[in-house]
């Protein structure tokens, strides 16, 4: 069963005293393949990750991105069905990243089912099919992007007033940022009547409804189902 | 199966192929030689240094009697005298006395006899030194002056002195040790330092595999290793891995630590055991590695850091001490009925019955009894230390207590 998963823990850790072509090998052939294969399977994935020449070096020697490269060879290596990633790009340079985006894309497309679990909101939108937020336990959001999009889309709006923003904000709106005189929220009764309440607190020179981004979408639902948390603890 | 196989090789090939292994290999069994035989060797009646002496004598016929004595028994190998005696000059005691302590005092002598009037009779001497210790030189100076104090008496009564000389001759005393019928002469020195070799060597092999095993168990603990381990095998094959692998570490010390004894013993003609104290030897050795690599990868499985688990770690080194501390009193009294009782108390079992094997001929049903309840007793304790290894292996930031333990154990 466990060859048919790999996982990349969020707390990264290797052997720091093995070396790295032989830790790799030794983790794959856990995964249930011969020694042979694993050797030619790490070989491959060295070269994709660009660190065959330091196969033969202790894991402490190497910079700490391509520790997580060896990492995520660890969890990749014997090709599983389901890669289980946790925050895989945390800690690594921008150039090291955009590998890991091709190869995550690559697996994508050879039908590995990717389990990607991360706090940054812009890599899911660019990465995932479907999505699930969960918040203390519960599942508070599921679905594809477009769907969860469709979902929560209408509902965000950016109002900017004239001469700062005004108090009250709050009565009509679930803030999501400020910015000067601009304000993004989603809306906590109808279009109308919040446009109409937001002009009673101010002088609104913008009202613009648009889709909110899944950090936004985030943030309102965290804040929506923490009330309703805490209306059902005693 | 093969997870076991591949975990238990990995551990193998990665401590044997460690500096620290290679290091430990060579530096242990000079360290276990050095700390039996130089004791012994500087304490060797043949490395005796001497002392410089003064006598204090009324009479001055007993300090010329026991000086005399002194010269012919005991002389260095370049031929002088080892008691090179100070002669005082004053006629009364009271003043050689005081004349024996300011010499002392000046480091003149090392030490000075005091005859009482009445040793002819009595017997009484005073020995008086600035050190208390140079026990070889006391005993030498003590055996003359007895030799003196006979012989005075022998003359009083006219007894013949050729009697005398027959009676301080020493007898000859040959040691010989019976095994399956077979008489084979022994040597004191061996007989009593090959089984405290063994004792020191099994010691060695098994708190050194059992303390590496719980420091990588810990080791992999804070790295998070284990996760990625335990995503691909269950943590009762990771566990009976490790223990595998580094007992076979330990096997391989013992191999090392003997083959160094051997061709150390092999010049002087010493044998370090039978082939068939090898196989009891190796079935304690294993018995005990397991009881013990047991209860180490608990503790291991329980604690982030090396630093945590060194307290507890501490407290489970003092059990295996102790018989280690008694054991050579286990050589002197190996059949004594506390000794025979010990032998079955499972953590004391391998390092007794080693030694009692060594030096004494331990009844049959013994050695299967005592192997048998180690061997019960080790298959518990990896039953429970196989609880709380996957119980506490990924529990993280939480200090486990002890009825959390026996909790879990009692779950099964």
């Amino acid at each position: 069963m466990s060859h048919r998963f790999g996982y990349l823990p969020e707390e990264r850790g290797l052997y720091q005293k093995s070396g790295l072509r032989e830790t790799l090998v030794y983790l794959t052939q856990l995964k249930g393949l011969s020694r042979a294969d694993a050797g030619h399977r790490v070989d491959a994935c060295l070269e994709r990750f660009d660190l065959q020449a330091q196969a033969s070096k202790n894991i402490q020697t190497l910079s700490k991105g391509n520790q997580q490269k060896a990492q995520f060879i660890a969890a990749i290596a014997h090709e599983p069905e389901v890669v289980i990633l946790d925050e895989p790009f945390a800690g690594l340079d921008p150039v090291n990243q955009l590998v890991l985006k091709e190869v995550i894309g690559e697996l994508q497309a050879q039908g590995t089912t990717i389990l990607f679990s991360t706090h940054q909101m812009e890599q899911v939108e660019r990465l995932c099919d479907r999505l699930c937020l969960i918040h203390r336990g519960r599942v508070v959001l599921e679905g594809t992007l477009a769907e969860v999009r469709s979902e929560r889309g209408g509902s965000c709006v950016q109002v900017t007033f004239e001469g700062g923003l005004p108090t009250g904000l709050d009565r009509w709106l679930t803030i999501l940022e400020t910015k000067d005189d601009r304000v993004v929220g989603s809306l906590k009764d109808g279009l109308a009547p919040t446009l109409k309440g937001l002009m009673d607190l101010g002088p609104v020179v913008e009202f613009k409804v648009r889709q909110p981004t899944l950090e936004e979408i985030f943030i309102e639902t965290v804040k929506g189902s923490e009330g309703t948390l805490h209306e059902v603890q005693p | 199966m093969r997870v076991v196989w591949l975990v238990m090789r990995w551990e193998y090939l990665t401590r044997i192929r460690s500096k620290f292994f290679l290091i430990s290999s060579i530096l242990m069994p000079l360290f276990i030689i050095g700390l039996t035989f130089i004791p012994v060797l500087l304490l060797q009646e043949e490395s005796v240094q001497g002392l410089t002496l003064a006598v204090v004598d009324e009479t001055g016929d007993w300090a010329q009697r026991i000086g005399d004595l002194l010269d012919e028994r005991y002389r260095d190998s370049d031929g002088q005298p080892r008691y090179p005696r100070y002669s005082l000059f004053s006629a009364d005691r009271h003043g050689q006395g005081m004349e024996a302590a300011a010499l002392l005092d000046g480091g003149v002598i090392d030490a000075y006899l005091v005859i009482e009037p009445a040793f002819g009779a009595t017997g009484a001497v005073s020995y008086i030194a600035r050190v208390q210790g140079h026990i070889f030189e006391q005993e030498q100076i003590r055996r003359a002056v007895q030799r003196v104090w006979t012989r005075a008496i022998f003359e009083r009564r006219q007894v013949n002195l050729a009697l005398l000389e027959s009676l301080e001759r020493d007898i000859t005393w040959t040691r010989f040790e019976v095994a399956g019928g077979q008489l084979t002469e022994s040597e004191q020195l061996q007989a009593f330092f090959m089984p405290l070799i063994q004792v020191m060597i099994l010691f060695f092999a098994i708190f050194f595999s059992s303390q590496i095993l719980m420091r990588s168990i810990i080791l992999e603990r804070s790295s998070r290793v284990v996760e990625l381990l335990l995503s691909s095998i269950t943590p009762q094959d990771l566990m009976t891995g490790k223990i595998l692998g580094l007992g076979l570490v330990g096997l391989t010390q013992i191999a090392v630590y003997f083959t160094v004894a051997i061709l150390a013993g092999g010049q002087t003609g010493a044998s370090l055991m039978t082939a068939q104290g090898a196989g009891t030897f190796l079935l304690f050795a294993i018995l005990g590695y397991f009881f013990y690599a047991a209860i180490y990868a608990t503790v291991g499985s329980l604690f982030e850091t090396e630093q945590e688990a060194q307290q507890v770690v501490g407290l489970l080194s003092l059990i295996p001490i102790l018989p280690l501390v008694l054991s050579s009193y286990v050589i002197l009294y190996p059949d004594m009925l506390a000794v025979r009782i010990a032998s079955f108390f499972p953590p004391f079992t391998p390092f007794l019955m080693i030694i009692r094997l060594a030096v004494s001929q331990v009844p049959w049903w013994e050695v299967a009894g005592s192997a048998l309840v180690l061997a019960l007793f080790t298959a518990l304790m990896m039953r429970w230390a196989g609880i709380v290894f996957r119980t506490a292996i990924l529990m993280y930031g939480k200090r486990v207590t002890l009825p959390e333990i026996v909790r879990w154990v009692r779950a099964g």
